[in-house]
């Protein structure tokens, strides 16, 4: 069974389109949530999470409406992006309030608090007041609150806003544990480096629609209408063009100051017959290359984005 | 294209300056096309920058042009007092007529009721003011705390005095304009009204007494909202907050004045405004409403309210102000 | 690798890529005429701020010059109270000197030369952003009529020219950053503060912001000292990078020098299709070598005299694809762990992600 579900699913707000005619199934593992601003990225992780109605169709978790069913609201734990706590309470009294809020018996609440709180690193600082707390801190609180009560659906929207390097990399590790437990975690971001290093997996939401889903690189194979772009970085550019531009598969070669720069929609063909120039040629190459096999560019040639292919 | 000049010139060796010039004229080409694009590149500021005492009037000027920018905000209060201001004026007009002068009204009454007139008025334009207060006043400083205006002033070569100068200058001005101008309009109307040259000078003195409590008014009334601005961050609190001391500690004070006659009145506004007037025009108030205040408790109430208004505003601002420059970290 | 076009002409479209080998990189914004004297942007001489028992800032000495610098460190390292000191609001202890002027002491008149982009909301409710901006302007000692042109100006580079007469309240967060950025140009700094000037803007949005940053310099004459957590923003537009750890810097240089300079082209990382061991082994017989990182990278140590042509050959003698060859670098997040003085876990580099998946 899938761990999510939607089919039909469309949410408006009055006039204002939440999402439109989404049908998708989550299985599990991490996916990074990604899409422009406004696209419907919180609206259909709110959905996930129970706290909205979807206005047509329907969107069901572990198959049941999270809106309706508060057992399976149980195995979810949502974590939005702006939260306002309550800076009074120590780390473990947020915890433990959030952990009983989500249906954990009192008894068990702060055993479960404090065992989430180790698992993010807390221990030190649970008994200091959240207000004092660096953006890190509160993150990994947060996340701690998430995770007391177990559930097997994380919803993660933007984790790392305003955490330094050192944090980043922690909670980066401790979201991939979590995973590697059996966890299915939706993550939602714009810092794309981030969701690189946390997963392969990814579902685009665009203009309130599922635009992509699956592996990035798959995805980016996909897209036919940009071609490949390898770059070669070496000292002579110029001999390499020339043995290259006799390959039907390199579609475009463009000179850049120290290399150049070539299209191609048979990247596997290409490739060979780059090393192929390049051992002929006796070209010592500094630098080879595809600017093109990431998120951002995957991202990019999706949603059309306005920034440099 | 120089072949027929020279030709032209070597021909005819004693053609006069005319034959050259025109052969000159035939020589020099016909201007080529032109075209030109211009650099719309960045040019630096070379200018001199104004010097950073001069930030105030900025703001000041800045917060007059925003209060008149409101749509109804501003304008109702102004209205109401020009509306004030027309009633009364008419009433005066109305009462110098003979007719109703010597019919009407016995003796003297419509003259009374005339000189009346202005320290009624006082009454009126105190509630103009706080309606300018309400909606306007009590809340500037708490909506800048909140939309993060600290941080945009603060950044820039603006001081926390040049701040708090700035916005009391505004709120005075705007202020003025119904708590200065409508008792100043007024005042004048009646001069201009009075039936002889004699009665005119012996009622000039009444010109700079209104002004002064004018003044007075509007020191109060700019200065003691925006205190309250200052104090909550949240601008609908500060409103609240404003409007309770007003009305409530006001109405309470006005309570205590009737029941214990003494000065205490003077806490509200209102009474210490009022009573101010009809005790500098020497006159009672009809009924005899209220107790009369004494003019020194009520100077005094109003400009202790006005320095506490103001040291509120600059503890707060001084205290706040560089919240928010360097981020969170 | 393109070298940074460090030209001025309007729309040149420099391509902020990657790093060129500028050596130190100590040219002070060749290109972009600062005309304000011939001494470093900022000079800290001693710098210390304390707040009761805790050290904000400690015995802080730097030369700190560029074109794009970024200001980099953990929360809490002291960056605030760095940028507070810097703008004179705050009393400090020794000796800072921002454009050559003593903070201390002349501290409005540097506010009125340097621009500040902060990271939270700015606003005041209720104008436009053209009203904002000349408002900014004037409230740094510009004349009014100056300050409205040059508030239009501003915006347009922003990139705000349809909506620059609607109110601010009604805009997206990522036209927000944008006026955010207008306003700390529009007075004609010589410097701008910009603390995370991406935050909360979707992918494209941020490229179009880091291109707008990048291009300053040359555009409009101003050094640029970047606040964020991001580093692959730092790595994508900044030529130095200033690193501080509780209260101290820890590091001030180019960017290259942080990472180690491009010149040690005998240690590669190379990417394959499939197979990097029977290349790794391939390479050894050579005299090479190496280290097999997963089933499609390697790290290899050339031997020396041999160039990068070996690989090539030696991949094709085994039947294997060449699918990425490049100098080994040290991540910038890698040098940031460094120089903070802890150990970079191994798990961290998104490096290892794009070699693992690359089909």
């Amino acid at each position: 069974m899938s761990v999510v579900a939607a089919l039909g699913c469309s949410k408006w707000y009055g006039h204002v389109l939440g999402v439109s005619d989404i049908s998708w199934r989550l299985r599990g593992g991490i996916v990074g949530l990604l899409g422009p601003n406004g696209a419907g990225k919180s609206t259909l992780m709110k959905m996930m999470a129970g706290l909205l109605r979807p206005s047509r169709g329907s969107l069901t978790v572990f198959g049941q409406n999270p809106f309706d069913d508060v057992a399976v609201r149980r195995r979810i734990g949502y974590a939005p992006e702006h939260e306002k706590t309550w800076d009074e309470l120590t780390a473990l009294e947020l915890v433990t309030a959030m952990t009983r809020l989500a249906g954990v018996p009192p008894a068990r609440a702060r055993a479960a608090a404090e065992a989430a709180i180790e698992q993010m690193g807390m221990t030190g600082a649970m008994h200091r007041r959240v207000r004092g707390f660096s953006k890190g801190m509160r993150q990994r609180t947060k996340l701690a609150t998430v995770i007391a009560h177990d559930p097997d659906l994380l919803l993660l929207d933007e984790p790392l806003t305003g955490v330094d390097p050192m944090a980043r990399i922690d909670i980066v590790d401790r979201i991939r544990a979590l995973g590697e437990r059996g966890k299915t975690i939706v993550v939602s971001s714009h810092v794309l480096y981030e969701i690189e290093a946390l997963t392969s997996e990814i579902v685009v939401i665009y203009r309130g629609q599922v635009l992509a889903e699956g592996n990035i690189y798959e995805i980016r194979r996909l897209i036919d209408r940009h071609p490949h772009r390898i770059r070669i970085e070496c000292d002579r550019p110029r001999a390499v063009a020339v043995a290259l531009s006799a390959s039907e598969h390199v579609s475009r070669i463009v000179f850049e100051r120290g290399g150049l720069l070539l299209e191609t929609r048979d990247p596997d063909r290409c490739y060979d017959e780059i090393a192929a120039a390049v051992i002929a040629g006796g070209v010592t190459v500094t630098e080879l290359g595809s600017p093109d096999n990431n998120l951002g560019a995957v991202f990019d040639y999706l949603t059309g984005g306005g920034g440099r292919p | 294209m120089s072949e027929p000049a020279t030709s032209g010139a070597a021909a005819a060796p004693e053609t006069t300056a005319t034959a050259t010039a025109a052969a000159a004229a035939a020589a020099a080409p016909a201007p080529a096309p032109a075209g030109t694009i211009y650099d719309l590149g960045y040019k630096r500021y070379t200018g001199a920058r104004q010097a950073t005492s001069t930030r105030w009037k900025v703001i000041a000027r800045n917060q007059i042009a925003s209060v008149w920018k409101t749509w109804w905000r501003y304008k109702s209060a102004l209205g109401f007092a020009v509306i004030v201001t027309f009633v009364l004026g008419g009433i005066m007009f109305l009462l110098q007529d003979r007719l109703v002068n010597g019919v009407v009204l016995p003796g003297n009454a419509a003259a009374m009721l005339s000189d009346m007139a202005l320290p009624m008025s006082m009454t009126w334009y105190t509630r103009a003011a706080f309606l300018l207060s309400l909606t306007i006043g009590s809340s500037v400083i708490a909506r800048d705390m909140q939309s993060g205006a600290f941080t945009f002033y603060f950044a820039r070569s603006v001081r926390p005095r040049d701040y708090v100068l700035g916005k009391l200058v505004g709120m005075i001005a705007v202020t003025a304009t119904i708590m200065l101008a409508g008792p100043l309009a007024l005042t004048i109307a009646r001069l201009a009204l009075s039936d002889s040259v004699d009665q005119l000078v012996t009622m000039l003195p009444v010109l700079p007494k209104m002004l002064a409590v004018g003044v007075l008014g509007t020191l109060a009334f700019a200065a003691v909202p925006l205190g309250f601005s200052a104090i909550i961050g949240n601008p609908r609190h500060a409103m609240a907050l404003w409007a309770i001391y007003y009305l409530v500690v006001g109405g309470m004070a006005y309570l205590l004045a009737r029941l214990m006659k003494n000065g205490v009145g003077a806490l509200d506004i209102t009474m210490a405004i009022e009573g101010l007037t009809y005790d500098l025009l020497d006159m009672v108030q009809l009924r005899g409403r209220a107790k009369r205040v004494d003019t020194p408790i009520a100077v005094a109430s109003l400009l202790v309210h006005a320095a506490a208004g103001i040291s509120i505003v600059a503890y707060r601002v001084r205290r706040a102000h560089l919240a928010g420059i360097g981020g969170s970290s | 690798m393109t070298n940074r076009e460090q030209g001025s002409e309007p729309g040149s479209g420099s391509e902020p890529g990657s790093r060129s080998d500028q050596g130190s990189g100590n040219d002070r914004g060749s290109g972009s005429d600062r005309g304000s004297g011939s001494g470093p942007l900022i000079e800290l001489s001693g710098l210390t701020k304390r707040y009761g028992a805790i050290a904000a800032l400690s015995d802080v000495n730097a030369r700190i010059d560029g074109r794009i610098i970024g200001l980099l460190g953990p929360n809490g390292a002291g960056k605030s109270t760095l940028l507070k000191c810097l703008l004179g609001l705050i009393p400090y202890a020794g000796s800072a000197k921002v454009l050559g002027l003593p903070s201390s002491t002349r501290g409005a008149e540097i506010r009125d030369r340097v621009g500040y982009m902060p990271e939270q909301e700015a606003f005041l409710s209720g104008m436009s952003a053209v009203e904002q901006c000349t408002y900014a302007g004037e409230l740094s000692g510009l004349p009014r009529t100056e300050a409205m042109q040059r508030a239009h100006a501003a915006l347009y580079y922003a990139g705000l020219e349809e909506k620059r007469y609607q109110p601010i309240d009604g805009y997206s967060t990522g036209m927000k950053q944008r006026v955010k950025l207008a306003q700390a140009l529009v007075h004609d700094p010589e410097l701008l503060f910009l603390d995370e000037p991406t935050n909360g803007l979707d992918p494209g949005s941020r490229d179009e912001m880091l291109e707008l940053i990048f291009e300053l310099p040359a555009r409009r004459g101003c050094a640029i000292v970047l606040s964020t957590h991001l580093l692959p923003d730092v790595e994508r537009i900044c030529d130095h990078a200033l690193i501080m750890h509780n209260g101290r810097v820890r590091f001030f240089g180019g960017i290259d020098d942080l990472r180690g300079v491009r010149g040690r082209d005998f240690e590669l990382v190379v990417e394959v299709k499939a197979d990097a061991a029977g290349l790794a082994a391939a390479l050894a017989e050579a005299g090479a070598a190496c280290e097999v990182l997963s089933a499609v990278g390697l790290h290899v140590n050339l031997p020396a005299s041999a160039t990068s042509g070996l690989v090539f050959e030696r991949a094709r003698a085994v039947g294997v694809q060449i699918r990425g060859l490049a100098p080994r670098r040290e991540t910038l997040e890698a040098a940031f762990l460094r120089v903070i003085g802890e150990a970079a876990p191994a798990s961290a580099a998104p490096v290892a992600a794009s070699v693992e998946g690359a089909p």
